[in-house]
């Protein structure tokens, strides 16, 4: 079972037949004139998908949002471009550990982008051997960044640190940007309210049953139409529709204006994830606004095997459940509670259910079972973190 | 440029921030010798006038001093001894960038009736983190407003703390008001647009300005508006339907018990106004969290906004009566533009005609209408696509568009497209 990735614009539909062959599925990308409005999974036979048949699904499949984006381009409408905002110029920051081969993608397909200005940061976090930065010295126009001290968090704040250009973009080292990434993230810090812009993450390749498996478990993808996060109450939010820390851009000033990353949050620690959603939500909290594009759009290679499918899952559910806690811990968010209970009664226990029942389209309930362990272990994980961070910076005191 | 620009600087017993911005004024890259500043001093008692005296400036430097009579009074004081020809008026608390004033006599070349808002960037210093915050978005989100080419500009866009207007059309509106003491500087702007009036944004002339915003002065400042929103009724009767809305029309249930209390038994709308208060006071000593107080600041500010309303308009009867009896009528037909002959013409022949009003047609289809507003300006080109693209006419648009080129759209795009059509017919949407 393998499915192919597909990447068809709607002003250049494919007049040939596509021969897929070894491929049981077609995932399709779908654009109009560059800009993505949708996707959809067709199953191929035999080998070959029909240029009728792709077509009429393609456009079933974009029906809600095609005529939208139809009219704006009649008009020649585009509502980013409406402001007369200087845009600032961006550093790209990859935050990285030992996975050289990842990176050398992602830095190919960085090279592509057209140059705006942009400087390319390398921050290689903890690293047990020096292959990545072998492979940056091979890229003259990348810098490379040593971080020491373990944990995604503390490396996205070098970097922010660590940047030249006003806007930090964030890139994970196993994503490819798209063409047009850089410029549609900038497009979007078109206010000074605009603190963060997040974009689109569709999977790179679907090979494997994994890959296929966490595509429709837990997708990136938060749909086709653009979005401004703004919350003037400044209540708790559940940020999980906003995006996530493989594709999104902070200002600078974020670090004087809102803080850095959690330290205690997010892969290299034991809490797995968490730390993009938490500085979401103290964004929304200091009454800046977040923006989400879909035409910010970049490529993810999912894990590719099954062990590390499901140890990725049971760390997400961690990370979710570490950040309430800190929530509930350092903000006093009572809110917590209902917020964890709304998941797992709306979403988590109708999941669990269908897996158990095995009917048709249910998820496969390894996953199901890895999260709920996740989110059982979670806490447990962020007071561990907290301990040990404090214990540090005692160390480091005295 | 030989234009002689006056700052008009009105201020209330802040003498040190004022000093401090006055010597950040010194270094303006406009030359200071076609600079003047006129400080008024309204009802100082911190030895404002004669510390001004004492001081070297660069450029001319003008004190007057009045008993206390407002900020507006202030200004229109200042007006009157200026002598430049054109008038920037400026906060006592507000650091200018050097290329201020240079932005502002820029932005008046060639248009004789430029009215230039100049950009405030918010820098949060209050005690109170999670109000300032707010008040620093509704700014930037103001501004951000006003930066599109699209802004329809009307007269609540005028804010007195940074803007500039040539003396000749300043002194044609007769200044300031002096009934209105809150929104005095909306209903400036009204009359300029009245008078033809061109409003521009300046980025540019860009100021600091601190801000200190708490809930308890908020709330003044909201009662104030209340009472403006009356007032502007009772002098301009085409924006009374706006406060009648508010007071008859439909509107949440706890609102309307609200207004009815306060129209029967204004003692006891005051009491519960001091209930909500001795509450709010309450979560502010436990220190409850601010999403809480948020919610509850913004009934208050409700409240208080309703409190200054019908406090000025007495009855819903008297306030009619008071507003003179006619009626804002529309004064021309609306001009009618056919879309059909492209965008590009359409625009242009907005911009020939500068209607008040449009009705918008796509050859025999019709989209819709842009109406006549009281208060704004005249629509123009930049407005057209940005209506276009709005909600409204969006889908009325698409289906003029298809109907006119003889596509079956209604509803199936994907089917029509998929099997019927040839690929030229593609062409077009990408062309």
């Amino acid at each position: 079972m393998a499915t192919a990735v597909l990447d068809i614009d709607l002003a250049h539909l494919p007049l040939q037949d596509l021969e897929l062959p070894s491929y049981q599925k077609a995932y399709i990308l779908i654009r109009f004139h560059g800009l993505p409005i949708g996707r959809t999974l067709i199953p191929v036979n035999a080998g070959v998908l029909t240029a009728a048949e792709c077509r009429e699904k393609v456009m079933n499949a974009v029906k809600p949002t095609y005529w939208q984006h139809w009219i704006n381009h009649y008009i020649g409408w585009d509502a980013r471009k409406n402001m007369q905002f200087k845009l600032p110029t961006a550093t790209v920051a990859i935050c990285t550990r030992d996975r050289t081969e990842d990176l050398k993608r992602c830095l190919d397909g960085l090279a592509t982008l057209p140059d705006d200005g942009q400087e390319i940061v390398v921050v290689d976090n903890a690293p047990s051997t020096d292959g990545s930065r072998q492979l940056v010295a091979t890229y003259p126009k990348v810098r490379y960044v040593l971080e020491p001290r373990p944990g995604l968090d503390n490396a996205r704040n070098r970097a922010l640190q660590e940047a030249h250009n006003e806007v930090v973009a964030f890139i994970d080292d196993d994503a490819v940007p798209d063409k047009n990434w850089l410029r549609a993230v900038i497009l979007n810090f078109n206010s000074p309210n605009v603190m963060c812009v997040t974009g689109l993450t569709m999977p790179l390749e679907l090979e494997t049953e994994a890959q296929e498996k966490f595509e429709s478990y837990s997708p990136f993808c938060k749909g086709f139409r653009r979005r401004l996060f703004v919350d003037r109450s400044g209540a708790f939010t559940s940020t999980g529709k906003i995006g996530a820390g493989a594709n999104m851009a902070f200002r600078k000033c974020v670090l004087q204006k809102v803080g850095s990353f959690d330290e205690n949050l997010d892969a290299g620690t034991p809490t797995q994830s968490g730390g993009d959603h938490e500085m979401f939500a103290r964004i929304l909290r200091e009454g800046y606004h977040i923006i989400y594009d879909p035409a910010a759009l970049n490529w993810h290679r999912h894990r590719r095997t099954n062990e590390e499918l499901v140890k990725c899952i049971y760390g997400y559910g961690v990370g979710v459940y570490a950040l309430l806690t800190r929530h509930l811990v350092e903000e006093r968010e009572w809110r917590a509670f209902s917020v964890a209970f709304n998941w797992f009664w709306k979403f988590q226990r109708p999941k669990l259910m269908k897996a158990l029942r095995k009917r048709p389209g249910a998820p496969p309930l390894e996953l199901v079972t890895a999260e709920l362990r996740g989110c059982l272990a979670g806490p447990a994980a962020y007071f561990k973190t907290r301990r040990k961070s404090r214990i540090a910076k005692v160390n480091q005191s005295v | 440029m030989k234009t002689l620009a006056s700052l008009i600087i009105p201020t209330h017993n802040r003498i040190n921030v004022l000093l401090k911005n006055l010597a950040i004024l010194g270094k303006q890259t406009y030359p200071a010798s076609l600079m003047e500043v006129i400080v008024v001093a309204d009802g100082c008692v911190d030895g404002t006038i004669e510390k001004l005296a004492e001081l070297n400036t660069p450029f001319r430097l003008i004190t007057a001093g009045q008993a206390s009579q407002g900020p507006a009074a202030a200004r229109n004081r200042g007006a009157g001894l200026a002598s430049g020809q054109i008038l920037i008026f400026l906060d006592d608390d507000i650091e200018t960038v050097p290329g201020f004033v240079e932005a502002h006599v820029q932005a008046h070349t060639g248009q004789q009736n430029r009215v230039v808002i100049g950009y405030l960037n918010t820098v949060v210093t209050g005690k109170n983190r999670f109000f300032c915050n707010r008040v620093r978005e509704w700014w930037e989100s103001n501004f951000d407003m006003l930066r599109q080419p699209s802004h329809c500009w009307n007269y609540r866009n005028l804010t007195s703390g940074n803007f500039s207007v040539s003396r000749e059309l300043f002194e044609a509106v007769n200044g300031f008001s002096s009934v209105f003491t809150c929104q005095e500087d909306y209903e400036l702007g009204l009359r300029l647009i009245l008078a033809g009036g061109v409003f521009s944004f300046s980025a540019e002339a860009a100021g600091h300005h601190h801000e200190t915003a708490d809930p308890v002065k908020s709330f003044r400042r909201k009662e104030g508006e209340g009472k403006a929103a009356v007032l502007f009724a009772r002098h301009y009767p085409a924006l009374l339907p706006d406060v009648l809305r508010i007071l008859e029309g439909k509107q949440p249930l706890k609102r309307k018990i609200l207004i009815k209390l306060f129209l029967q038994f204004p003692a006891a709308a005051r009491l519960y106004g001091q209930y909500l208060m001795g509450r709010l006071n309450l979560m502010e000593t436990l220190n409850r969290k601010e999403p809480a107080r948020y919610h509850f600041a913004k009934k208050l500010y409700d409240f208080h906004f309703l409190k200054g309303m019908i406090e000025e308009a007495g009855s819903v009867e008297a306030l009619k009566k008071s507003a003179s009896t006619t009626t804002y009528i529309a004064k021309e037909k609306p001009a009618v533009i056919d879309l059909k002959n492209g965008l590009a013409e359409a625009e242009q022949m907005i911009d020939a005609l500068r209607p008040t009003s449009i009705h918008l047609v796509f050859g025999k289809h019709e989209i819709g209408s842009l109406p006549d507003k009281f208060g704004y300006e005249p629509w123009k080109s930049g407005h057209l696509r940005a209506a276009l693209a709005a909600e409204q006419f969006k889908w009325k648009m698409m289906q003029a568009v298809a109907l006119d080129q003889c596509m079956e759209i209604k509803g199936k795009p994907a089917k029509a497209l998929g099997t019927t059509i040839n690929d030229s017919s593609y062409a077009y949407t990408g062309a």
